[in-house]
């Protein structure tokens, strides 16, 4: 069973996607709502994968991802966002994103995309 | 034509888009029109960054926003000032003004969206003109203001 993390400011977001992956038998093992918080969870709670939405107040998602994937080269990230962000996915996938999401969330895509970064594709 | 008539009626129009899955069939424009000052109602607003700043926001009148953040986030609120009801609003704004940055990265202009945020009472911003969109279902209101920021 594999266990994930979300990160993203907006409980409703959090909601939707935890719904959706639980659904699909995911397990959600924690809930972060900005960087610095979801990098906390990250190094205690060790998730085999992380969502991780982009525009976060205080440490945003990107920062995020880097002091993750410092601390552990083998992270798996997905970073979400609202469409029309390109630079910012472009940044992300630099910075070792596996992959990423967009907003509203098309269900077939997100669980395709996280059972393919968890290798059960 | 940044921050002009043409970005308020695609912002317009991606909100039309984006709240109609949630709201009654009835939805319509009741009316459109520039205005002074920002509706201090209870909603939710968001910065967007390119070439001009420009405040979106979505806000309450007589039941439509409750109405559209309960559908959304499959939650039945006791009020739109309740903070997961506001928080929703945040949320469906931020899908609107990513419908909105994706049109204008087609056309060739980058935006930058900044996290939304939500209150009881909109944050004060001194914009240049904006424009004020009141949608009404078969029972309820709500409105969306655009407005270019006088920076
Ligand atoms: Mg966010």
């Amino acid at each position: 069973m594999s266990g994930i993390l979300i990160v993203d400011d907006s409980k409703t977001s959090r909601k939707l996607l935890r719904e959706l992956l639980e659904d699909n038998g995911f397990t959600i093992i924690g809930e972060a709502e900005n960087g610095e918080e979801g990098y906390q969870m990250y190094k205690s709670l060790k998730p085999d994968l992380v969502t991780m939405d982009i525009t976060m107040p205080r440490m945003d998602g990107i920062e995020c991802l880097s002091l993750i994937r410092h601390a552990d080269e083998n992270a798996k990230v997905i970073m979400i966002t609202a469409a029309g962000q390109r630079e910012k996915m472009v940044e992300a996938l630099k910075r070792g994103a596996e992959d990423f999401l967009t907003k509203p969330f098309d269900a077939n895509r997100v669980i395709e995309t996280v059972k393919e970064v968890l290798d059960m594709g | 034509m940044p921050g002009g008539m043409e970005d308020y009626s695609i912002i317009a129009d991606k909100a039309i888009m984006m709240l109609s899955p949630y709201m009654d069939e009835k939805l319509t424009i009741e009316n459109i029109g520039i205005v002074e000052d920002f509706s201090p109602n209870p909603g939710a607003w968001q910065i967007i960054e390119s070439d001009s700043t420009i405040v979106c926001s979505l806000y309450e009148e007589s039941g439509g926003l409750l109405e559209a953040v309960s559908n959304f986030a499959g939650e039945r609120f006791e009020g739109i000032s309740e903070r997961d009801a506001l928080d929703a609003a945040a949320e469906l704004l931020n899908y609107i003004s990513g419908a909105y940055a994706k049109e204008m990265s087609e056309r060739g202009t980058a935006c930058e969206l900044q996290p939304p945020d939500y209150g009881n009472k909109l944050k004060k911003f001194s914009a240049v003109k904006i424009c004020r969109v009141r949608l009404k279902t078969g029972k309820s209101k709500m409105g969306i203001s655009i407005g270019v920021l006088d920076i």
